[in-house]
């Protein structure tokens, strides 16, 4: 990362608003004819005031629960939508004013949409994006090639996108969002649906990229195996706000702090060694089944080598394992399960 | 829009009209079906000019006499060849409705080309050329049929008229698309065009009551779609009148352009993306 570049991309205090139908039951005739007659409307923010920056190089992962803001950030930053108030600018540019110019220099792959033609073979999308892009004819060859082998995917150039299966499709997208040599690639959700040999047979494409051609990456995923492998840097959203900007050794530390400590035992060396473990440590959730027991401790509270003193002296060990939370166990801590996994509340303003 | 982005969308043309000929290819039955019913339509309306004209005396008095069997039967063809042509280079603006509520028009705005160019390039309809054709044939046939002369020039200034009529009507059905930014799914408004272009575009218009005649000459611009054109193929109108027509026709298509630039602009500006 080369933070003395200027940023590729950056948003300034941007806000995103969307007006929904409203719907609610109404009582009475007259009441449900207005109703029908006159919709009424609210006012959703969907951003509400996020501001990053990303330079040349990164690759940062924009996480959060379904309905957060993340795909709307990547539409204000690509152009596709234009913000309510705030700035956002890639290349040094209004995305949504320089919408061609800045087309001409990014790539994108929407996981849930194709963005080839449906009905014939993806070579002829191909060559139509190589005329719009102005790519000379032996690059697009050489790329084409090139990338093809990497995802093993040319044997299926000649056929139609709507034949494909899902991972297949994937990854004619994601040669036909590179193709032009873009400067950043947006990658909202490029493996949902895959299996796990698609997703790695991608994650370790865009990897590639990133490091040899320097394409900037700025990935929305729910696929926390994606974000571990491939980005340095994590942003959280949630209800349109940045909850956390930073690396993932930062989100670690500062979110989660807790061990998970499983210890296999031989023989307690004393009767009473649960309780005593119960009364130094203050933990209550000891599970004890079959010479072995797990615990949960937070650092703060009780450090790791104190920890297992104790429990060196209470028990004979015969083997001993000190977890660290993993991202996705972090990311539910943060979000909340429930947060994490459904859609979150609409952020209504005005109706 | 600068110079250099129109001719890169000029440059994209021919691969689009390969595209537009492979998805034909892929969609044969509803190929054989438009043209099955462009035959049935042709048939229909010629038969129906037929009766009115050679069984209905009264008719053949004095605001039809300028349209005899073989230019009526001339206007049936060329109207074929209007709605062909809107079928092959227009299509676009009927599906503005669905990418805005349904589909999304992500795949538009991410490219480095006019999203509106890529939507009309995306909905070519290679059949629509077809149906052309047929039109064609039957303008030819109804000219020696009935021994009409046809120019070249009027041919010429018949077809620019067309092109200038359908771009003009189209400009307008999409500033009606463009409404779904604001209301949602609007179908049944864009099928308002449909009647129009069908119920007014298949009759003389120059034989209809002034005040039809004015509306669809300055506000719909109907009358170029198949009475201009067939007037000035034929050779019925004086070459002041037709490049008149041609000049309020131009008027028109800048005048319906303003208005959806205006519409599309704006709606791009509040349009919620589909699903998130």
């Amino acid at each position: 990362m080369s933070l003395h570049k200027q940023p590729i991309a950056e948003v300034d205090n941007i806000v995103r608003l969307f007006t929904k139908p409203l719907v609610k039951p109404r009582k009475g005739r007259a009441r449900r004819l207005y109703g029908f007659l006159k919709r009424e409307k609210r006012t959703i923010r969907a951003v509400d005031g996020v501001s990053f920056s990303i330079h040349p190089g990164e690759c940062v992962a924009l996480l959060g629960p379904n309905g957060a803001g993340k795909s709307t950030t990547v539409k204000l930053l690509s152009g596709i939508l234009c913000p309510t108030s705030g700035e956002a600018r890639l290349f040094g540019m209004d995305p949504y004013r320089n919408r061609t110019e800045c087309a001409m220099r990014y790539g994108v792959v929407f996981g849930q949409r194709t963005l080839l033609w449906r009905h014939v073979p993806v070579m002829e999308s191909l060559k139509l994006f190589q005329k719009m892009y102005n790519v000379p004819k032996p690059e697009f060859e050489s790329r084409l090639q090139e990338f093809s082998e990497i995802l093993e995917i040319r044997q299926h150039l000649g056929t139609a996108p709507r034949r494909l299966s899902l991972g297949e499709r994937m990854r004619c997208e994601i040669i036909a969002a590179l193709l032009h040599k873009p400067e950043i690639i947006f990658l909202d959700e490029p493996t949902v649906g895959l299996d796990v040999v698609a997703k790695k047979r991608i994650r370790d494409f865009i990897r590639r990229i990133n490091r040899d051609e320097n394409v900037t990456v700025l990935l929305c995923s729910h696929s926390m195996r994606d974000v571990e492998e491939l980005t340095d840097r994590i942003i959280l959203i949630s209800k349109g706000h940045i909850k956390f900007d930073g690396s993932k050794t930062q989100l670690k530390h500062r979110w989660h702090n807790e061990r998970r400590i499983r210890v296999i035992y031989r023989k307690p060396k004393t009767r009473d060694w649960k309780r005593q473990l119960h009364e130094t440590t203050g933990l209550t959730d000891l599970e004890v089944t079959n010479g072995q027991f797990e615990l949960t401790i937070n650092q703060d509270q009780i450090a790791v080598p104190s920890i297992l003193k104790l429990i060196l002296d209470l028990v004979t060990i015969e083997d001993i394992e000190v977890k660290e939370p993993n991202l996705e166990d972090i990311i539910r801590g943060i979000f909340g399960e429930d947060e994490f996994h459904a859609p979150s509340q609409p952020r209504e303003v005005s109706t | 829009m600068g110079a250099r982005d129109l001719l890169r969308q000029l440059r994209l043309l021919p691969t689009y009209f390969r595209l537009s000929i492979l998805t034909t290819a892929e969609n044969k039955a509803m190929l054989w079906g438009s043209l099955l019913s462009s035959a049935i339509n042709l048939a229909a309306y010629a038969i129906f000019w037929n009766v009115i004209t050679t069984q209905v005396p009264i008719l053949t008095g004095a605001g039809i006499a300028i349209w005899g069997r073989g230019e009526l039967t001339a206007l049936v063809g060329m109207s074929e060849v209007a709605w062909g042509f809107g079928s092959f280079f227009w299509m676009g603006t009927w599906e503005i409705h669905y990418y805005v509520t349904e589909e999304g028009l992500e795949k538009f705005l991410i490219r480095p080309v006019g999203p509106f160019f890529m939507i009309l390039a995306d909905n070519f309809w290679f059949g629509g050329l077809l149906q052309m054709a047929v039109g064609g044939v039957m303008v030819g046939l109804a000219c020696v049929s009935f021994g009409l002369t046809v120019s070249l020039p009027g041919l010429l200034l018949g077809f620019l008229a067309l092109v200038i009529g359908q771009g003009a009507l189209y400009a307008l059905w999409a500033g009606m698309a463009c409404l779904s930014f604001w209301i949602g799914r609007n179908y049944a408004l864009l099928e308002i065009s449909d009647a129009i272009e069908v119920s007014f575009a298949r009759m003389p218009i120059d034989t209809m009551p002034h005040t039809v005649q004015q509306v669809l000459t300055f506000i719909l611009p109907v009358i170029y779609l198949t009475t201009v054109p067939t007037m000035l193929l034929l050779g019925m109108l004086p070459l002041s009148g037709g490049l008149l027509y041609l000049g309020i026709a131009a008027g028109l298509f800048f005048g319906w352009l303003l208005v959806f630039r205006f519409l599309f602009g704006r709606g791009l500006r509040r349009y919620s993306p589909v699903g998130g």
